[in-house]
Order: C-alpha cells, then sequence, then structure tokens
C-alpha cells in the first residue's frame, strides 16, 4: 500500500488552508502537538467515500431489486422508486453520524480537556446538524412512503401515517432527532456537562422505531428477531459512526487518537460480533419462514438472499481491515507514531458504507 | 462504556416491548385460477391467497385481457384471501391479473398471475358469478353485501391502530429543539476551551 502512506504523508504536511473560526480553537487548543490541521478535502474523505460508496451500493441493489411492471396497476414512478431508498440512506447516515459524534467524548475520556476540547466543541455542533438532517430526512421518507402505497395519487401522508406502523415510525424517528437536537444544543452551549451518555441514548432510542414498524419484523418468531435486529442496528451505528468521527476528527491528531482509538477498537469487537450474529440470524429468519422457497437455495436465486449474501461479504471485508487496524496500526498508534491509520480508516469506512447502501435495499427488498 | 451499553440495552428492550407489534412482508402463497393455468373459460372469480392477514386499504387488482383492455376490479378482502368477481363475457386468449397490496409492514407488494382462456370466443362462462358483479368499473363500486363485515373483521386481524398521537410527539419534540435554539441564540458563543 505505497499510496497509502503517500496520501497520509502529504495529508499531515498540508497546510492549513481555509481555516474556520472553529478550526483556529482547535489550533489554540493544541498547542505543542505536532501535526498541524489539514485541509477541508483530506478531513471530509471518509464521509464522501462512505456516502459515495453507499449510494452507488443503493443504487445498484435498488435497480437489481427493483419490481417487475404489472399490467393494470400503477407503480410508483422513479422518483419514488429511487428517491425513497436515497432518502432512508440519508436519514440513517444523518443518524450514525449524530450517534458517532455524540460517542466521541466517550471515546476521547476526560483526562486532558485542553486537547480534547476543541474537538469535542466541533463534533457537538456537527452532530446538531445531523439530527436536523435526519428530522427531515425522516419527514421526507415519510411522505415519499405515502406516495408509494398510493400510487398514481396525491400521496396522503395523514392517513399513511394513521393506517400503516412504518409511518408512526419514521414521525417518532423524527421526533426523536429533534429531541436530539435539543439536547445537543444545550451541548452546544454547555459543553460535556450534558453528558454524552444523554445524548448517545436519544439518538440511538431515534433509531429503534425503524425496524419495530419494519419489514424485518416477523409474524412468528417476533420477540427474538425483533431483539436480534434492534441489536443489529444499535450496534451498526454505534460502530460506523464512532469509526467516522474517529476518521474525521481524530486521524492526524496523533496525541488524541492514542487515546480514542483503543478503547474505540473494544467497541468495535463487541460491535462486530454483535452486528454480525444479529444480521445472520434475522437474515436466515427471514429467509427460513419464507412460504414459497427453501432456505439454501433461497440465499442465492432470491433478490432478498442475494442482498443477505453481498452483507455478508462486506462484513468479511470489514472485518479483515478491521483486524488489519487493530493489529498492525494500533500500537503504532497507541505509540503517537506516524501510522496509515487515515488511508485504512476511510476504506473501512468505505466498505460499511456499500453495507447501509445494501441494508437500505434489503429492507425493502421482497423475501420471496 | 459498560454503563452506556447497559442502559442501551434495557431501552432497547423496552421499546421492542412497548411498540406494538408489526408484521412481516406479505408473499402470495396460492391463487385462483393458478398462475401459468389453462382454463376452458373465464372463471367467475378470482381468488389471491396471502401468508399472512391483508390490510383492506390499498389492496388493488386489475384484469388485462387478451386485447389489452385493463379492467380494474372491485375487491374484497377476507382474513388471507384477496377476492374479486371477474367480468363476466371472456373471450379466449391470454389473461393476466395484476395485483398490488400494502404488506403489514407498509411496503407495497405487487405481482400478476398468468393465465390462458382456450374456449372458444364469446362462449358463455361455466361459473356464473354469485352476486352482480360489477365488471370493468373504476374500482369506486362498494364491495357486495359481505363487504363491510369482512373489512372490519380484517382490520381487527391486522393491529392498524391509531397513529395520530405521534403527531403531537412531533409538535412536542419541535418546540424542545427551538427552545434548544432560543437557549444558543440567547446564551452568545458555544463553549470551548475551558471543559471545566
Amino acid at each position: 500500500m505505497s499510496t497509502t502512506d503517500e496520501t497520509t504523508g502529504e495529508i499531515a504536511e498540508a497546510p492549513d488552508t481555509a481555516p474556520s473560526p472553529a478550526a483556529q480553537a482547535g489550533l489554540e487548543g493544541m498547542a505543542g502537538s505536532e501535526a498541524p490541521s489539514s485541509g477541508a478535502r483530506e478531513r471530509w474523505l471518509p464521509v464522501w467515500g462512505m456516502g459515495g460508496a453507499a449510494l452507488v451500493a443503493l443504487l445498484v441493489a435498488t435497480w437489481w431489486t427493483s419490481p417487475e411492471s404489472v399490467p393494470g396497476i400503477a407503480l410508483p414512478g422513479p422518483l419514488v422508486e429511487y428517491g425513497l431508498p436515497v432518502t432512508r440512506l440519508v436519514l440513517d447516515l444523518c443518524a450514525l453520524a449524530a450517534i458517532g459524534l455524540s460517542l466521541l467524548p466517550r471515546l476521547l475520556g476526560f483526562e486532558d480537556p485542553g486537547r480534547s476540547e476543541p474537538v469535542l466543541s466541533k463534533a457537538r455542533a456537527w452532530a446538531v446538524l445531523a439530527a436536523f438532517g435526519w428530522a427531515i430526512a425522516a419527514l421526507v421518507a415519510m411522505v415519499l412512503s405515502a406516495a408509494e402505497v398510493t400510487p398514481g395519487q396525491a400521496p396522503d401522508p395523514a392517513a399513511y401515517v394513521e393506517a400503516i406502523g412504518a409511518g408512526q415510525g419514521l414521525v417518532i424517528s423524527a421526533a426523536c432527532a429533534l429531541v436530539y437536537t435539543c439536547f445537543g444544543l444545550l451541548a452546544v452551549r454547555f459543553g460535556e456537562k450534558v453528558p454524552a451518555e444523554l445524548r448517545v441514548v436519544v439518538a440511538v432510542f431515534g433509531l429503534l422505531p425503524l425496524p419495530v414498524s419494519g419489514h424485518a419484523s416477523n409474524w412468528y418468531w417476533h420477540d427474538l428477531s425483533m431483539v436480534s435486529m434492534e441489536l443489529h442496528v444499535v450496534g451498526a451505528s454505534l460502530w460506523t459512526g464512532g469509526l467516522v468521527a474517529l476518521a474525521v476528527l481524530l486521524a492526524r491528531r496523533r496525541d488524541l487518537l492514542a487515546r480514542a482509538l483503543p478503547r474505540f477498537s473494544r467497541l468495535a469487537a463487541v460491535a462486530l460480533v454483535v452486528v454480525g450474529l444479529s444480521g445472520l440470524f434475522s437474515g436466515l429468519v427471514e429467509l427460513a419462514l419464507s412460504p414459497t422457497t427453501r432456505l439454501p437455495g433461497s440465499l442465492f436465486t432470491t433478490h432478498y438472499g442475494q442482498l443477505v449474501v453481498a452483507k455478508i461479504v462486506c462484513v468479511g471485508a470489514i472485518a479483515l481491515l478491521a483486524a488489519n487496524i487493530r493489529w498492525r496500526l494500533l500500537p503504532g498508534v497507541a505509540q503517537r507514531k506516524a501510522t496509515a491509520f487515515a488511508a485504512w480508516a476511510v476504506l473501512e469506512v468505505a466498505v460499511m458504507g456499500v453495507a447501509y447502501g445494501v441494508a437500505v435495499a434489503l429492507t425493502r427488498a421482497p423475501v420471496a | 462504556m459498560r454503563r452506556l451499553l447497559t442502559v442501551l440495552l434495557v431501552a432497547c428492550a423496552t421499546l421492542a416491548v412497548a411498540v406494538a407489534p408489526a408484521l412481516a412482508h406479505n408473499v402470495l402463497t396460492g391463487s385462483d385460477p393458478k398462475d401459468g393455468a389453462r382454463l376452458a373459460s373465464l372463471p367467475g372469480r378470482a381468488t389471491l391467497t396471502f401468508d399472512q392477514p391483508v390490510r383492506a386499504d390499498f389492496a388493488h387488482m386489475a384484469l388485462t385481457g387478451p386485447d389489452g383492455t385493463v379492467a380494474k376490479l372491485s375487491v374484497e378482502v377476507v382474513d388471507t384471501k384477496v377476492m374479486a368477481a371477474l367480468p363476466v363475457p371472456g373471450v379466449a386468449g391470454v389473461y393476466i391479473i395484476g395485483y398490488q397490496i400494502v404488506s403489514n409492514d407498509g411496503h407495497p407488494v405487487s405481482g400478476k398471475i398468468t393465465f390462458t382462456v382456450t374456449g372458444p370466443a364469446g362462449q358463455t362462462p361455466a361459473t356464473t358469478p354469485p352476486t352482480a358483479a360489477p365488471s370493468a368499473s373504476d374500482g369506486a363500486a362498494p364491495p357486495p353485501a359481505t363487504g363491510p363485515g369482512s373489512r372490519s373483521l380484517s382490520t381487527a386481524q391486522v393491529p392498524a391502530s391509531g397513529g395520530g398521537w405521534v403527531w403531537g410527539l412531533l409538535v412536542v419534540a419541535l418546540l424542545l429543539s427551538g427552545l434548544g435554539i432560543l437557549v444558543v441564540a440567547r446564551h452568545g458563543r458555544p463553549a470551548r476551551g475551558s471543559g471545566a
């Protein structure tokens, strides 16, 4: 990976092209630390990498699983067919950003507020913006979902929400995101006196209604597969969100990364097991209980099964990338050496983006 | 970190228990006439059977005839079955029944059943529809006599809980968010640097 090392070298020496007030605050706080704050382009690479990978994966998967046209029945137009999954993806990405940024104080700890505070103040402000994006995406998704069930007519969101659990779930999720912005704004004003746990819990709570009211719930093994789905969603957003927050905010801050990455690594190990097992369980139960197909074959013959396989491949790739960071890079990071963490993190986050894109398509794909 | 995880687990468990169970994606398990069937004449009724109770609202069926004319059918939903009376005189040829229902998880499920009528053109069907079937109407006709009863029956089985209360939640959340904006606007600059 020579390109990787080149990239990081470049980034470490890149001058601060456009210092925002926040970045200047960061510079004040980091007197004595080695790496200068880098340009905006490199900083946002993980976000673009993840968003781009997720969008491409989602569009391909949606096109792949799009239902065939049915004579005599109006199907939703392309605006709904592609707009709704994209909106759901924006919702998921905003939510995981809010969760990851809220988690950051727990990862950084409070040993050295002078250094961590400038980073945390940025994280608090961004988390509020992400939560606003989340709330708006949830409401747009609600309107588009209403349009989806009544193709050819004007959408009636009120009736949709009144009658269908998924609509209620989206509104509850939007409300949780708005409640989060309240706590987030209080944290913007009063700093870490507003506990990070509170913000994480409110944000995670906003994700819970989505699987409860969704596709993956199940009639026969309802309770078990429900808990499994919730663990899956919570684990994935803590894991991915945490890594994105580290990659964006701490990749150039060796002193802070040395403290946060070992803690995150423990969380990631738990998340990998939880997300992998719960995802496998949910996907297989959904396929096993499908009345018209049989399991080993349906994994490859149905669209749903193919997407499950795609996600399993993603998890495998993520596990390898995570193992690389954990065993090859972490010792160096912990000793504050220069490492290729930034580039590897971008790669891992991009694969996570693919998994998220496929996940959104999976929630909509017919089981049989 | 352990405390955080514990709190999250408890929150999960609470919500998973508290929120009314939603149902999964409906799957078509059978139909009458069957997909690909060859029939002597056009049957009087078409029945689609799903693996779970079907929501009565949003269910649509349409019959496309051999000459490409589309007749929207008025649909009757009983439990897991969606039924519709077919238009009476059926010429020979390939017919397609298209259907769309909204699955219990809120996703639309659509598909088609294709069958062939082999009988001579203009032949009267062997079974006449039991009730005066509204043929080729725009689906606006009220369902037959058993309609309202069966409709309420299926709504009882599919818990379509009144969801209006979530709007109140949204308004409260909006007010809270506004409060947060107000606090930041009134109290000036964001906290930074001190940490203590």
